[in-house]
């Protein structure tokens, strides 16, 4: 044992120790400081609040905030947009070939006044699509993803209940991107447990314009048939079994159990973290995952558990998640032979 | 003065890719995270270059992770890659200098016979949590302060309206309890 060792060892340990002697030095956020808390740090039982199955369900609001970034920050950004490299989004073509047949084209344009936003194509799930919105509006950045802010609007989206009162919680996720030196958007409208492959659909674009408050609407109906494939895969992966990959067009979802573990939510999901280091194609391409992109439900999880085991699942998006040779790839699922998993293959046919 | 954002809507920025969320993290947090690479790493070089890192790191993991604590998530991916760093630079034998003496401190808890053990030890987060959890508040939060949060025994002092001479006692005692309590652990 080394002054590492113990240093490494003291910098894992549990994290109500730490916030308790953050409370005591007074180093809280302000926030949070409302009253002392004295947080229990003997006994097993964890204080964090139950919460709903999935770990989010927030509708992002992009490009919040003026701060300019120091040059530190800066240098990161930049590495991050190295990494990022091109994109190939939905519906155009690359050397891995695209999954063109699950892409439906909508073509639905609002204008604000010289702005026009058009829902190009969309492709999807049984609960989860990805609309790619393109605009007419110019901007002077390398191709690929924009991280910058570029315009205040805040867009998001939402399929249309017949039953309008109904909230099926709907998680929105939004990644901007420059493409022919004009800004587009991807975004994702995801549901749990609701089919919105026949849905009508809409997309809310809401800001300032020329001084001007807008509020515009572009819908369509989602028109396609989900395709799924459940893989039974029965794997130990350290604590965790893998019982299946369940794959479907825009994304992989990892089933898991784990023997005698009292906890469940939000908790279970920060826990268990499975970790997506690869996947390999059926013509041996290995496709790096690729956490740095600004697709939001692309590592989801929920778990539920009984008295001696934990169920849960990690979602990974198939669409802009992973990338080789820095262009981001759209995987057809139907290609995939083995999952690297915490550095372990599991070959799934 | 412009308002920091909370903890929730900066994790909200990670999750949407703006960086914004870097810009707002460095703004509220930045200091501190500053304050743990430059306590552990006395090149400047290698401080900026662990806080690239430590920035990296949470635009890789934030999205993900889902911070309870987003302050303690970064503190300590931050003293993660400052000591990874550091092993590594001596490691090179790159002359990496060891800012605070709070890393040599600690090496003094180690008892000699478990110099030689393996360090994949998994035994020793939970022999370092036991220990604490064992303490007093107080005795607790200046062992932390100290170790874990690398502030000075002046700082430690303020923070705590204790006095200097106080808090260098305590230490040191805690120093001697703690490797005492890694003795018994492996005896």
């Amino acid at each position: 044992m080394t002054e590492y060792d113990l240093n490494k060892a003291l910098n894992n340990i549990d994290e109500r120790l730490i916030e308790e002697a953050e409370e005591v030095l007074g180093n809280r956020p302000s926030e949070k400081k409302q009253g002392i808390r004295h947080v229990a740090v003997k006994g097993n039982v964890r204080r964090r609040t139950l919460r709903v199955v999935l770990t989010a369900a927030c509708v992002v609001v992009l490009l919040v905030g003026t701060v300019a970034a120091s040059g530190l920050v800066q240098k990161v950004i930049e590495n991050v947009r190295k990494q990022n490299g091109m994109v190939t989004l939905v519906g155009s073509q690359d050397e891995e070939g695209v999954i063109e047949e699950a892409v439906v084209p909508i073509d639905q344009t609002v204008e604000i006044d010289d702005l026009t936003f058009t829902v190009e194509n969309i492709i999807g799930d049984a609960e989860v699509v990805f609309a790619e919105i393109s605009t007419n509006y110019q901007i002077d950045e390398p191709e690929g993803y924009v991280l910058k802010p570029v315009l205040g609007f805040n867009i998001s989206g939402k399929a249309l209940f017949p039953e309008e009162e109904t909230d099926y919680g709907v998680m929105n996720g939004l990644a901007q991107f420059c493409r022919d030196g004009k800004l587009w958007y991807m975004l994702t409208i995801s549901y749990n447990n609701v089919d919105i492959s026949h849905a009508d659909m809409m997309v809310e674009i809401k800001g300032k314009w020329n001084d001007t408050q807008v509020d515009r609407v572009i819908e369509w109906k989602n028109d396609y048939e989900p395709k799924k494939e459940t893989i039974a895969v029965n794997q130990q992966l350290g604590d965790y079994l893998i019982t299946n990959v369940v794959l479907s067009t825009t994304r992989m979802e990892l089933q898991y159990e784990i023997e005698s573990v009292r906890t469940s939510g939000q908790d279970a999901v920060v826990r268990h973290k499975l970790l997506l280091d690869s996947i390999k194609l059926d013509d041996g391409t290995v496709l790096q995952y690729n956490e740095i992109n600004g697709f939001m439900v692309q590592a989801l999880g929920y778990a539920s558990e009984d008295d001696t085991k934990t169920f849960g699942g990690r979602y990974f998006n198939l669409i802009g998640g992973f990338s080789t040779g820095g262009v981001v790839k759209v995987v057809p699922f139907e290609r995939i032979k083995s999952i690297v998993v915490e550095g372990v293959e599991i070959t799934i046919r | 003065m412009e308002e920091a954002l909370n903890d929730n809507q900066i994790v909200e920025l990670f999750r949407s890719g703006s960086d914004s969320a870097l810009s707002e993290l460095q703004k509220k947090y930045g200091a501190q995270m500053k304050r743990i690479a430059e306590s552990i790493l006395a090149d400047r070089r290698d401080a900026e270059e662990c806080l690239n890192d430590a920035y990296m790191g949470a635009w890789k993991n934030i999205p993900a992770a889902d911070p309870e604590n987003l302050k303690a998530y970064l503190l300590r991916m931050t003293r993660y890659c400052a000591f990874k760093r550091l092993r590594t630079n001596l490691a090179q034998k790159r002359g990496g200098h060891v800012q605070t003496m709070s890393y040599e401190e600690l090496s003094e808890c180690i008892p000699d016979h478990r110099r030689a053990e393996s360090e994949q030890d998994s035994g020793l987060k939970e022999q370092i949590e036991d220990f604490l959890r064992n303490l007093s508040e107080e005795k607790r939060t200046i062992f932390l302060g100290r170790f874990w949060f690398l502030y000075s025994v002046a700082e430690i002092a303020q923070r705590l309206g204790r006095d200097e001479k106080y808090i260098s006692n305590q230490l040191y005692y805690l120093k001697k309890l703690f490797r005492k309590h890694l003795e018994r652990k492996e005896g």
